[in-house]
């Protein structure tokens, strides 16, 4: 009887198999700590902390607005150079941010928010059938601008009780129906030339403000329709707009369709509303566990970019209105103790990255204290949003029934 | 990836039974209670997931991102690596030196994270079970080095699958 032949094999010794092992290890825990495993920090932040955040923002804006209610656009520190370019949306998205501080209690910021307002209330244009819009004489109206008016009026009706602006509120109301499409799409201009919606321009960012000001117009008159158009837009939304306008990343991290989704909390949901919400979320939540792990050294190379307040505020009030949702729908409740600890690390570090009074390198402290500054450069949307965020983040923070 | 049945591919895939029976020559009593230790020691690493992860000041998501790459890259280093060997020593060190690899370990720690204990567990026993099965089958020798890439191309996709999950959440 002969033994089974075999062909030779070479044994690996255990010595080079414990050998490879730990060069395995040492070289996966080296390469992972300073990249996708990189320490979150979140620096330790209280609702104070918050409140000032967004109050040194809103001071920067109204410390450098000008008599006809206009804001500092944008403005580069090491030059003192303004730039005189100019954002309509951005600036009725300002005016609600300062109405928002002042909803909050800080009312010494009215006269500058009123200021701003009468900025748009003077270039209102009236576009048929009770509807009326706003943009600089001659020019086409945009939705955006229209959207964020609405919603500066209705914080500052929420803020100081005050009705008077109520025909203005339902005139630009109807301006916002009219740009929308049956499918629940919103046309993102009004060309004064023909006097009519422009049916080939849509606008990322226009449609869900839109949305949240018809949501909000709902809320506060109650049976005038405004819910059919609500439902209409957040069901485009929710199902098509981001395959459809072929909008990346997908879906988009949209704040406006997150405030929208916050408002109509208590509307009664359908689960693809809430299943959008879910993917938002997780679009947010994603940057601010990417931007803690921007610590110092290669963590802040493997970590790119450093955000600017604008980008990041956008996250922030992602967050909060989404948290105002999961404190709602029991659907989300799984998620609103992460979404409200996502929103605070965010806050955390953005008001960490604000400019206070010793960090000043220009001429005009006025114009950089209370600010962002991403390469040098600050703009107006930068306090605007990050303000915004901030007082979301208080809320969380304080406890406070969102 | 939250679902059990996914847990459970990460875990099996992460352990690859086919290629740890592959190393193992014969039925070695002592290599088996290695394996077995290190099984153990592996489910008590799980358990620590929280601690683990609040001591790296990380988040879940995150952790379960970077067990996605670790579990990824060893599926890649299984598919086109050479062909598993037998090997020689200390029967008892070598079991635990099967079992206790940085896929297995970032797998389950992620696993448990997401998922809980229970189903991580499961996971880790199957494994074992199929890794004696595999041993004790009278496989053509052919066979074991294609169930082996085939464990490995799960692990790659599983391991790209866990990357997402880890993006996707919040």
């Amino acid at each position: 009887m002969t033994a089974p032949s075999h062909p030779p094999v070479r044994r690996i010794p255990v010595r080079r198999r414990l050998a490879s092992l730990g060069v395995a290890w040492l070289v996966a825990a080296a390469v992972l700590r300073v990249t996708m495993l990189a320490p979150e920090q979140c620096p330790p932040f209280a609702a104070t902390d918050a409140r000032a955040a967004a109050v040194a923002a809103i001071d920067w804006v109204a410390a450098n607005q000008r008599a006809d209610g206009r804001y500092l656009y944008e403005y580069q520190r090491r030059t003192g150079a303004a730039s005189g370019a100019y954002n309509l949306v951005r600036h009725a998205a300002t005016t609600m941010a300062v109405y928002q501080l002042v909803a909050a209690g800080e009312t010494r910021y009215l006269e500058a928010a009123d200021r701003g307002l009468g900025y748009m209330l003077e270039r209102m244009v009236p576009t048929g059938e009770g509807a009326a819009g706003w943009a600089e004489p001659g020019d086409d109206i945009q939705l955006g601008a229209v959207a964020l008016l609405a919603k500066a009026l209705l914080v500052r009706r929420e803020a100081t009780g005050e009705t008077g602006y109520d025909g203005e509120l339902r005139a630009v109301g109807r301006f916002m129906v009219g740009q929308q499409q049956d499918d629940g799409v919103m046309l993102e201009s009004w060309l004064a030339g023909s006097a009519a919606a422009d049916p080939t321009r849509r606008s990322r960012y226009a449609t869900g403000e839109a949305l949240w000001a018809l949501a909000s117009l709902h809320d506060v008159f109650p049976g005038q329709g405004w819910d059919v158009a609500a439902w209409r837009t957040l069901d485009y939304l929710s199902l098509r707009r981001d395959d459809e306008e072929r909008l990346f990343p997908n879906p988009w991290p949209d704040q406006w369709a997150a405030y929208s989704l916050g408002q109509m909390a208590t509307w009664g949901l359908a689960d693809h509303h809430i299943a959008y919400a879910r993917r938002l979320a997780a679009a947010f939540g994603v940057q601010v566990r990417w931007d803690a792990q921007r610590g110092g050294g290669i963590a802040s190379m493997t970590h790119p970019p450093e955000p600017r307040g604008a980008g990041f505020g956008t996250v922030l009030e992602g967050l909060g209105s989404l948290g105002i949702l999961a404190s709602h729908d029991e659907r989300l409740s799984d998620l609103d103790t992460v979404l409200a600890e996502r929103l605070v690390c965010g806050a955390a570090r953005l008001a960490a990255a604000q400019t206070g009074g010793s960090d000043t390198v220009g001429d005009d402290p006025l114009r950089e204290v209370g600010a962002w500054f991403r390469n040098d450069v600050t703009r107006m949307d930068d306090q605007q949003h990050a303000a915004s965020g901030m007082l979301l983040a208080e809320a969380v923070l304080a406890g406070v029934e969102r | 990836m939250s679902g059990a049945a996914a847990v459970l591919a990460a875990v099996i895939a992460a352990w690859n039974p086919p290629l740890v029976a592959s190393r193992r020559a014969g039925l070695d009593g002592r290599r088996w209670v290695g394996m077995t230790l290190a099984a153990a020691a592996t489910l008590g690493v799980a358990l620590a997931a929280d601690p683990i992860l609040d001591a790296l000041d990380v988040s879940a998501p995150t952790f379960r991102s970077a067990a996605g790459a670790v579990l990824a890259a060893s599926g890649a280093r299984w598919f086109v690596g050479p062909r598993p060997k037998p090997d020689d020593g200390p029967p008892l060190v070598l079991g635990i030196v099967d079992v206790v690899t940085p896929a297995l370990l970032f797998a389950v720690t992620a696993t448990t994270a997401s998922s809980g204990w229970g189903v991580t567990a499961t996971g880790v026993v199957v494994a074992a079970l199929v890794t004696a099965a595999l041993q004790r089958l009278p496989l053509p020798p052919a066979v074991m080095p294609w169930l082996t890439r085939l464990v490995a191309g799960g692990a790659l996709g599983l391991g790209v699958a866990l990357i997402y999950a880890g993006i996707r959440a919040v």
